[in-house]
């Protein structure tokens, strides 16, 4: 199916009236997720995986990648009413967006925020859809070996570049391996650290594990916390960017699209990632830098347009390798192994449903959230008021429900509680519970790589080294590591840093 | 507990538990290069982590506390209720079934907000039963019915 058979074939199936309506439930939801400080996307697509159960396939990854770029969207308006990010994402677009609108330029920092992240994410889908394709021929000729190389640079990018220490990062990564590693072993099926558990045979389920370290940590964490910051009164008259605002924002949109769409093809790149460089570019760049922290609509522009084009492509790994290159993806890949699917090269070619769905879906929901989200901004500053005693509890309802029903197992709900408080200790103590997923996730995928990259060669590591792609990576790998050691070495003891 | 008691600490965690997966890997057996067993992963993964909690507990070793670092409280009250009553609630739901114990979570877990007794059970009923339909009837989970037999 050549590319615009198939955008047309993906209209044709995201256009479908239950689909509709499961993007727009998508994209709501994740707004709505954005919109409350705390939880990211992370948490949402795992708490509300359960719900996509009873879907066909192509509806339930529509739905859940609805709520990925629906949080990319909605995480902006806490930042620019309350300089309190919705989710990590956000965090920059706090510096500028705030203080334009404690100057009363709430409007368009809102307005800017979300035409900068639909065209971004535009440019982002229009980039999926035609880099997938011929990068999935590419991934077919893929050996172990590639695979191997690949996924463990997408491990050292993830240390590399985990906020806080890289030393701590490396541990929660190594640690995701070694859970991964609980079960079945996957080539001769003998028990491993499963200590006779039945419920442990099958491994430790993504979902429990992320809704632990992810909603029931953050639940314990902002127990901690007295409340959030103050929503500013402000009265926001006209959400359309003027004409200045627009001549201001141009280039930095572009520049944040361009940032945003290459560091999310990147392992361990992504939305956060990419807001935090095109910002610090457009600082640099800049004719009067000191405008930046006061106001500049760049600084709004810049970083939303950056994590919406980096929440796009971050597809195009997932589908093409089958490698999810962020934590959200990893989830969102356990999403698809539950519905049966294995997300990689032969995606394209065996569940062209999904992929073109997927693809005309996103088209669909950015225009949807353009259209829908700015006039329910007022809606999502009251959701800002709903009392933390009222949405806390509602949050551990859903996550108890949905660690149950995922297996129909109590089992399930202790292993979610289990890293709750394990996540919320592992915060306290500078630990990012990123790196812990994404190991978890990748971990069989890579151990399976390794032993049968082994077998091939007869025991010979020179294996990684003389095929062209595996060395490219592993070679990336090496730069990073010692990368990393400087970074220690420099730094001294780790510094404790807490996501926020 | 400053950051640097906390790094010891995490890092003899790690350190123990490094020890524990490569010795659980090293009985899976590990093989051989040419032919890696079920334990080879473990094992690596065991003296990677072990490497890793070694530096950690040098370098805290080696550090002093900061000032502009805050000590690491223990849960508030508020926190260990949520994860006792979580706990309780895992081992209670086979029996009581899914109305039941999780009227008792939700009660609790709105108790903890200081709201009126009224409101904490109008509120927990009313997301006790959402949820049922929700799930029950909407998502066709089956969920334990315990004692009550529905």
């Amino acid at each position: 199916m050549d590319i615009l058979n198939g955008l047309l074939y993906g209209f044709s199936i995201a256009t479908q009236p239950d689909h509709l309506v499961l993007v727009f439930a998508g994209c709501l939801l994740g707004t709505l997720v954005g919109v409350l400080p705390g939880l990211g996307p992370v948490a949402a697509i795992s708490i509300l995986l359960p719900l996509t159960f009873q879907l066909p396939p192509a509806g339930a990854i529509i739905m859940l990648a609805g709520i990925y770029y629906g949080v990319m969207y909605g995480g902006s308006t806490t930042s620019i009413l309350v300089n309190v990010p919705g989710e990590t994402a956000s965090v920059v677009t706090c510096l500028d967006g705030y203080q334009m609108a404690r100057q009363g330029r709430a409007g368009p920092a809102l307005g800017i925020a979300a035409f900068g992240s639909f065209i971004a994410g535009t440019v982002g889908i229009v980039g999926l859809h035609l880099i997938a394709g011929p990068l999935s021929s590419v991934a077919l000729k893929f050996g172990p070996p590639e695979y191997f190389a690949i996924i463990l640079m997408g491990f050292t990018f993830v240390t590399y570049l985990a906020p806080g220490s890289p030393l701590k990062a490396g541990i929660m990564a190594v640690l995701g391996l070694i859970l991964s590693g609980v079960g079945l072993d996957p080539i001769t099926a003998e028990q491993r650290m499963t200590f006779g558990v039945i419920n442990l045979f099958e491994g430790i389920g993504v979902a429990p594990l992320a809704m632990g370290l992810f909603g029931v940590a953050e639940v314990l964490k902002r127990l901690e916390q007295a409340s959030f910051g103050r929503i500013l009164t402000v009265k926001i008259r006209s959400l359309f960017p003027g004409r200045k605002d627009w001549l201001q924002a141009r280039w930095a949109i572009v520049r944040g699209t361009l940032t945003g769409f290459f560091l999310g093809l990147l392992p361990g790149g992504g939305p956060v990632l990419s807001t935090f460089v095109s910002y610090g570019m457009e600082r640099r760049i800049a004719k009067e830098p000191e405008r930046f922290g006061r106001g500049a609509i760049e600084g709004v522009a810049a970083p939303e347009a950056a994590n919406n084009a980096a929440a796009s492509t971050s597809f195009i790994p997932l589908f093409t390798l089958g490698i999810p290159p962020n934590v959200v993806l990893a989830v969102l890949f356990g999403a698809f192994l539950v519905h049966g699917i294995q997300p990689g090269p032969l995606l394209i070619r065996d569940h062209p449903d999904i992929f073109w769905g997927v693809v005309g879906s996103m088209y669909i929901g950015n225009a949807m959230l353009l259209v829908l989200n700015l006039p329910l901004i007022p809606l999502w500053v009251q959701v800002l008021r709903i009392p933390d005693r009222i949405l806390y509890p509602l949050i551990l309802l859903l996550c108890v429900v949905g660690a149950y029903s995922i297996n129909n197992s109590v089992f399930d709900i202790g292993v979610m509680v289990v890293f709750g408080v394990a996540g919320f200790f592992l915060k306290r103590g500078g630990y990012e519970a990123a790196p812990l997923i994404l190991a978890f996730v990748l971990g069989p995928m890579l151990e399976v790589n390794l032993r049968r990259s082994l077998l091939i060669s007869g025991g010979d590591f020179s294996i990684f080294f003389t095929r062209p792609i595996a060395l490219g990576a592993m070679a990336a790998c090496a730069l990073l590591l010692g990368l990393s050691f400087f970074r220690v070495r420099k730094e001294g003891p780790p510094r404790h840093t807490e996501a926020p | 507990m400053n950051r640097i008691t906390r790094d010891r600490i995490s890092g003899a965690l790690w350190l123990a538990a490094a020890v524990f997966v490569t010795v659980s890997g090293t009985r899976l057996g590990i093989g051989t290069y040419d032919d890696p067993g079920p334990g080879f992963l473990l094992f690596w993964s065991g003296l990677g982590l072990g490497l890793l909690a070694v530096v950690l507990l040098l370098l805290s070793l080696g550090g002093r506390a900061s000032a502009e670092e805050g000590p690491l409280r223990l849960p508030r009250r508020s926190g260990v209720l949520v994860v006792v009553s979580l706990a309780l609630y895992c081992w209670l739901l086979p029996g009581l079934g899914y109305l039941a114990a999780t009227t008792g979570l939700m009660l609790v877990l709105f108790g903890l907000g200081r709201m009126r007794i009224r409101n904490v059970v109008l509120g927990s009923l009313m997301a006790v039963i959402l949820s049922y339909i929700l799930f029950l009837h909407v998502l066709k989970v089956p969920l334990p019915r315990g004692i009550l037999s529905f």
